[in-house]
């Protein structure tokens, strides 16, 4: 406990004495976190949109005609029974009927024929999943239901984006993964020159007697400061790239909606934070190794 | 202090260095162990400092068992020594008193008595004045002369100077085994590793020959002779 200050003072000292190491660690270890979180934060946002693209792709189940609209209501107490469903909603064929002449607008005319009495349409159901992976299974159930003509659902699409969604996934998990080792190798190359240039101080210490651990803190507090402050400032420097990407998404593709920065900056800030300790402490504590053998 | 018995160390490519060695040294003893280069002098050392462990044989220092010892007492072995080198290795970035205290720092040693042991050894080996300089500025004598207070600072029962006169002039030379002698006198052990045959005749202490890593004469008051 005697030497707890010493390793304190050591590490920071350490810090400024060798100002060109550290700001290139630093400089490192912003940009890896910078990138990583940065393809992160994209693919959130994209995985987010997926997920709301698919959960708007509507199943539209259309009912019997000998059933009537009042009989053909009744039967949503049957679907609310199905585990998968996220909302339902009632069309009758009156309002199917409406909704078509709105749809049609200025040739809303070649429906004047048709009335409440002569209307084709049916009763309807609109459905959308709670999880769009099980849609096979769930429009199964849904076509079981006694008064079920017909199920309507674009399994095509809702296909298509769970593949799409289960690429990107992939994609930019195998980024993050690639980045986070290139980040660890540099970072810890990075410190391995300094330790390199403190070799003959670390032999002399063991030549007197310091323990490995006597030897290893000021380093490990080192890196821990370097990648603390890292951390904070690829927060700050992620929260401008953020807004920028966040203007550039809304002018390109403008339905695209990204999350507030707002709404994720303590989650960025931890990780961002968490993460450049552990890349600090991580490569100063494997790169003292090969210096300890003396 | 220092018992080894048959030790012998062979290094991985297979050289015998030091090859079935039995030696004592006492406390207060003063010991010169002279070789040509490559007798294994150096490999002696490094079995002492525990740098090698023995491939066989015993090597006991100040009662820690080098073959048999674990990792983490090493640097407990190393406290009881002060070791100096022909290259000196001071710090070149601190001064004279900061590389001195640095050894006292490593182990631990509280503010105050590195306030009050410092410029004590300082004043044995002659450094009173040059507290503040950075060792850069030194000559090669009074940097020695920084080793050897950095290795008596934390009291070291055993003195181990590899070549400690191997870059400096003859009068330098003289000097520093001069300060040796005192601090010899003052208590505490010393081996000192050299092949100055003039050095070593002029002292008339104890001298230990070892020739292709074994021991080939070992007379108390005799003379280098290989």
């Amino acid at each position: 406990m005697r030497s707890f200050g010493y390793y304190w003072k050591e590490g920071f000292r350490n810090i400024f004495k060798h100002g060109f190491m550290s700001i290139a660690a630093i400089a490192i270890m912003l940009a890896s976190l910078l990138m990583t979180g940065t393809v992160t934060l994209i693919a959130y946002n994209i995985d987010r949109s997926i997920v709301e693209l698919q959960q708007s792709s509507e199943i539209v189940v259309f009912i019997d005609e000998t059933l009537t609209t009042r009989e053909a209501k009744a039967l949503s107490s049957r679907f609310d029974r199905i585990e998968n469903i996220a909302t339902i909603k009632f069309e009758s064929r009156d309002e199917a009927l409406e909704a078509y002449r709105l749809e049609l607008g200025e040739d809303a005319s070649i429906l004047d024929g048709f009335t409440s009495q002569n209307n084709p349409l049916r009763n309807s159901f609109h459905f959308t999943l709670e999880d769009p992976t099980l849609a096979e299974q769930t429009l199964e159930q849904i076509a079981a239901v006694d008064g079920v003509a017909r199920v309507r659902a674009d399994e095509d699409t809702i296909a298509k984006l769970v593949q799409v969604q289960r690429v990107f996934n992939i994609v930019s998990l195998a980024m993050v993964v690639a980045l986070a080792l290139i980040s660890i190798f540099i970072i810890s190359n990075t410190v391995k020159l300094a330790m390199f240039a403190r070799r003959e101080e670390i032999s002399i210490q063991k030549m007197v007697g310091a323990t490995n651990w006597f030897i290893r803190w000021p380093f490990v507090i080192e890196g821990m400061a370097l990648g603390l402050m890292a951390g904070v400032l690829a927060f700050f420097a992620e929260w401008g790239v953020y807004a920028e990407i966040t203007k550039v998404a809304s002018g390109v593709i403008p339905y695209f909606k990204i999350v507030p920065f707002e709404q994720l900056r303590w989650l960025v800030l931890g990780v961002f934070a968490g993460a450049g300790v552990l890349f600090g402490i991580g490569g100063s504590v494997t790169s003292i190794r090969k210096f300890m053998d003396v | 202090m220092i018992r080894m018995s048959n030790a012998t160390m062979v290094y991985d490519n297979g050289t015998r260095a030091v090859n079935k060695v039995s030696l004592r040294i006492d406390e207060g003893e003063f010991v010169f162990l002279v070789g040509a280069s490559g007798s294994g002098k150096t490999t002696m050392i490094k079995l002492l400092t525990a740098e090698v462990r023995p491939s066989g044989g015993k090597v006991l220092v100040n009662n820690y068992n080098v073959g048999e010892m674990k990792k983490r007492q090493i640097p407990y072995l190393r406290r009881t020594l002060g070791v100096v080198f022909q290259d000196f290795r001071l710090i070149k970035s601190k001064t004279v008193y900061e590389n001195v205290a640095f050894a006292m720092r490593t182990i631990g040693a509280r503010g105050k008595a590195i306030k009050e042991r410092v410029p004590y050894v300082l004043d044995l080996v002659g450094l009173t004045g040059k507290a503040n300089e950075k060792t850069l500025n030194l000559s090669g004598g009074e940097q020695q002369r920084v080793a050897i207070a950095r290795a008596l600072v934390n009291n070291p029962r055993l003195i181990i100077a590899d070549e400690p006169t191997g870059n400096l002039d003859p009068a330098r030379s003289l000097e520093l085994m001069t300060l040796f002698q005192k601090i010899n006198e003052l208590g505490t052990t010393v081996l000192i590793v050299t092949h100055e045959k003039g050095l070593v005749d002029a002292f008339e202490k104890r001298v230990v020959v070892i020739d292709q890593g074994e021991v080939v004469s070992d007379q108390t008051g005799g003379y280098y002779q290989i």
